[in-house]
């Protein structure tokens, strides 16, 4: 919290308050103002900033999610639009960033790991970790295979060149970062980004 | 006033593809307000009466604004303010030199043929007008100050002071209309407040038009300079971890109310927030009166009204 350049006091409003307001004393019912909101019911929703992730201009988004009646209640988005504060896209989306809600509420959405094996016809439902595990397998299994730690005159050359990585484009420069060293000290030569592309 | 052909919604920008920082008042301002308080009469029945009566008030606004000539000022009479990111027209500097008075005193004749051309419904207001303009001249400082430093008005004095903040509007509107073009967007912890003439806002729009679609302004409680501030953060302490958005809505699972209230977690303040997609024609202060109700509960909720509207007094000490 900033400090205050003006040490602003506010109302109380309440009953009393709107009772003794201006509204009353000039001769209008303050009851009103009560009596016009008592049929509603109050709606809480909150808005927050992101990059849409769909390709390497991240355009910034403002997304409006509801909770239900309780404080702590399940958030649903109900509207993204675009962020016009946004230095990159000043509030503009593409089609593909102005569907957004249509991906986040999409049917076909995946939601978690599947994994079609070899020879079936199905997908199946993995859990997280046995997923990260089938991929390091698989990674380590083609490295130890074809990494390449000198070529035909022995020079040192350590690479790996029958695996790629294409990297997301909405990465901060940090994980950008992190993305670029892990890569590299596998030896791997085939390293695009989304946001190249 | 100079008949300045402004587009309402879409002024131009500083440069290309940039909202524009800070927006005049248009110069029928008052008269919008008063259609947006008169639509708002048949959409809030239960404060219709009250509605109508400030939709007199925003006309005979708009009279006095067209009719009256205010103080003129040489073009470097501001620099040094301007020069150094002070608001211009702040008020403690200008209450001797704006017109007030006088814009009070036209007002007040131009309501009070207004109220008794509507019948007899605003019998007990018309009363008021008279009362104000026997009122000594000590008491109308003292409510003056009361509305600049936003501090309750006494009792004897409420039912009259939102007239007075209603001729101050009309004053230091027509300075700004001319003065808003100068200025840019206020610094640091002073973002909040009226780069024109340093007053709070009222409440917060969300815009339209080519040039400023979506962009939020704050809109000054005083003089109605719209001024640029991020979108989701509260525009008292400039917290955008806890805001929460608190509208309206009706058995029918409809949106109830033109507004919703931007509340914030950590500083407790509320500011009223109108959106131009949902509803074009809004008005701050009209919507802000319609919907005084909200404020209500959201003091329940553990939110303070923040937002700085002249045309309602409250009593005693604020919190």
């Amino acid at each position: 919290m900033t400090i205050q350049v003006t040490r602003r006091g506010f109302f109380k409003l309440g009953a009393a308050g709107l009772a003794t307001s201006s509204m009353a004393m000039m001769g209008f019912a303050p009851e009103a103002a009560a009596s016009s909101i008592r049929p509603f019911k109050l709606t809480h929703t909150k808005e927050t900033r992101n990059i849409c992730t769909y390709c390497s201009v991240g355009c910034g988004v403002l997304i409006y999610s509801r909770g239900d009646e309780a404080k702590n209640a399940h958030q649903q988005i109900i509207h993204i639009e675009g962020d016009p504060d946004h230095p990159v896209s000043r509030g503009a989306l593409c089609p593909k960033g102005a569907g957004l809600l249509d991906y986040v509420k999409s049917p076909s959405r995946l939601k978690f790991p599947e994994v079609r094996e070899p020879g079936t016809n199905e997908w199946k439902r993995i859990s997280w970790e046995e997923a990260n595990e089938r991929i390091a397998r698989h990674i380590k299994a083609d490295r130890d295979e074809n990494f390449v730690a000198t070529d035909s005159e022995g020079r040192t050359v350590n690479r790996w060149t029958t695996t790629g990585f294409l990297a997301a484009s909405a990465s901060s420069n940090e994980a950008g970062y992190l993305t670029h060293k892990f890569v590299t000290s596998l030896g791997m030569l085939a390293f695009d980004n989304q946001a190249r592309v | 006033m100079s008949d300045i052909s402004d587009t309402l919604h879409d002024p131009k920008p500083p440069r290309h593809g940039e909202p524009p920082l800070v927006v005049a008042p248009e110069s029928r301002l008052f008269a919008t307000r008063a259609s947006r308080f008169a639509e708002l009469e048949t959409r809030f029945v239960d404060m219709a009466p009250f509605l109508a009566f400030n939709a007199h008030l925003a006309r005979a606004q708009h009279r006095t604004l067209k009719d009256q000539a205010g103080p003129t000022f040489a073009a470097q009479s501001f620099q040094v303010a301007l020069e150094h990111g002070f608001p211009p027209l702040a008020p403690s500097a200008l209450l001797e030199t704006l017109t007030w008075r006088e814009d009070l005193d036209a007002l007040r004749q131009t309501l009070d043929a207004a109220l008794a051309a509507d019948g007899e419904r605003f019998a007990a207001q018309r009363h008021l007008l008279s009362q104000l303009e026997s009122l000594p001249e000590e008491t109308l400082d003292s409510i003056v100050g009361a509305i600049i430093g936003q501090q309750g008005v006494p009792a004897q004095a409420r039912a009259v002071a939102p007239l007075v903040g209603a001729a101050l509007q009309v004053s230091w509107t027509r300075q700004a209309h001319a003065l808003a073009a100068r200025l840019t967007r206020p610094q640091g912890a002073a973002q909040g407040l009226c780069p024109c003439c340093g007053m709070p806002p009222v409440a917060s729009i969300v815009q339209l038009g080519r040039h400023r679609s979506r962009v939020r302004y704050l809109v000054c409680g005083l003089c109605a300079t719209q001024w640029y501030l991020e979108r989701t953060r509260c525009s008292h302490c400039f917290d955008a971890e806890k805001l929460d958005y608190i509208g309206a809505e009706g058995p029918d699972g409809k949106r109830a109310l033109p507004i919703r209230a931007e509340s914030c977690g950590a500083c407790h303040a509320s500011v009223k927030l109108m959106d131009r997609e949902w509803e074009a024609d809004t008005d701050p202060f009209a919507d802000d009166i319609a919907t005084l109700g909200l404020d209500m509960l959201l003091e329940e909720q553990g939110y303070v009204r923040a937002g700085f509207n002249p045309l309602l007094a409250f009593a005693g000490e604020p919190t």
